[in-house]
């Protein structure tokens, strides 16, 4: 039996040892968390693993064992959100919550960034349909 | 995309992680780029050795000499303040590797194993004259040995991410050391020596054609920030 604590609720599953942390955490019902590429390129599923922004395609579910994982559920609604409600930061969304994720916790890291470490920051994310420049906008003003 | 099943082994020291090598084992560190191959099933161990519990995952400095252990996020090596005063070059290329959330999870002792010529982190440790610290078949820790006396760092590359072509140099006086991708560039090492400018010099780089081009490009531009 494997437990993950995810947005503070612990969650116990029987899982494979092949079973990717993003399988298991939509597995829960927990579905904010998209799967693109699986291979670590897109940065849709990216969540934050006991603070830092990581790839839940990379990390295996057993790895995450006994860690503290926070997805876009537990994403209190906040000054980024209405940045990116503002700038039209989106349009379908599957791209979106990734890097909300990645977003938080740059914001935390680097609150004064400049829009060239904003760009560095979003790198790992690929978005196909608003392009970037409202993303860049959005996270600078938030 | 899912990986062919395997065993998953959770190593809690280096003897733990050595005795579970099994034949079709292999040894699971970042897995930044292991995981995708697994899941393209380009590679089907039977046994993961998960080794990120194993005590491999710090950084010191002893004797002027830093120790970075094998299971070391690249994220941390990007941040600590030891490396970024002694050993400005590493801090500089660690902040140029893959993205935010793959420096996170991805090691330093796993970017040098996995051994892809186009990765900057083993170009700027060959610069840098790294010791590799095995104990059997696992690498458990890197040696960097202080710079030379009055040493100047650069490095460059061309194109982000998987950079095409790289170059990390190492200048003091009567010593330089200048690695591109594929390996030490000994032609512009003993041209600089020797008195070269670093314009000359680059173009020693080898290479053909565009390949020369971009080599030559990168050595120059890294010499330009000694």
């Amino acid at each position: 039996m494997l437990t993950i604590t995810i947005n503070g609720t612990p969650y116990e599953a029987e899982v494979e040892p092949r079973t990717s942390l993003a399988d298991f955490i939509r597995a829960q019902g927990l579905t904010g968390t998209k799967v693109g590429c699986e291979q670590g390129v897109c940065g849709a599923c990216t969540v934050q693993l006991d603070g830092e922004p990581v790839r839940a395609c990379l990390v295996l579910a057993v790895q995450a064992a006994g860690c503290a994982v926070r997805t876009i559920e537990g994403l209190e609604d906040g000054p980024l959100q209405r940045a990116f409600h503002e700038q039209h930061a989106l349009q379908c969304g599957f791209c979106t919550a990734g890097i909300l994720m990645t977003a938080d916790a740059f914001k935390r890291e680097h609150p004064e960034a400049s829009e060239q470490e904003v760009r560095e920051a979003l790198s790992g994310h690929i978005c196909r349909c608003t392009g970037y420049h409202p993303i860049v906008r959005a996270i600078l003003s938030a | 995309m899912k990986p062919a099943p395997f065993e998953y082994v959770k190593a809690g020291s280096v003897e733990e992680a050595l005795q579970a090598l099994t034949e079709d084992a292999v040894i699971l560190a970042g897995g930044q780029s292991l995981i995708p191959q697994l899941n393209a099933r380009e590679r089907r161990p039977g046994r993961l050795v998960d080794i990120n519990h194993a005590g491999l995952g710090v950084i010191r400095r002893t004797d002027g000499v830093l120790r970075i252990g094998a299971t070391v996020h690249q994220a941390a090596l990007e941040r600590s303040r030891i490396v970024k005063e002694h050993w400005p070059l590493l801090a500089e290329v660690a902040r140029r590797v893959g993205h935010v959330a793959t420096r996170t999870r991805g090691t330093v002792g796993g970017t040098v194993m996995h051994a892809d010529p186009r990765a900057q982190l083993p170009i700027a440790l060959l610069a840098l004259d790294a010791e590799l610290v095995m104990q059997g078949p696992l690498l458990v820790e890197l040696a960097v040995p202080p710079l030379p006396e009055g040493a100047r760092t650069g490095y460059a590359e061309h194109g982000r991410g998987w950079p095409e072509a790289a170059a990390a140099v190492v200048r003091a006086p009567g010593y330089a050391r200048v690695v591109v991708t594929g390996g030490r560039a000994r032609e512009v090492e003993h041209a600089l020596l020797d008195g070269a400018s670093p314009r000359e010099a680059a173009e020693l780089v080898g290479g053909e054609g565009h390949r020369h081009a971009l080599l030559a490009d990168v050595t120059r531009r890294a010499l330009a920030q000694c």
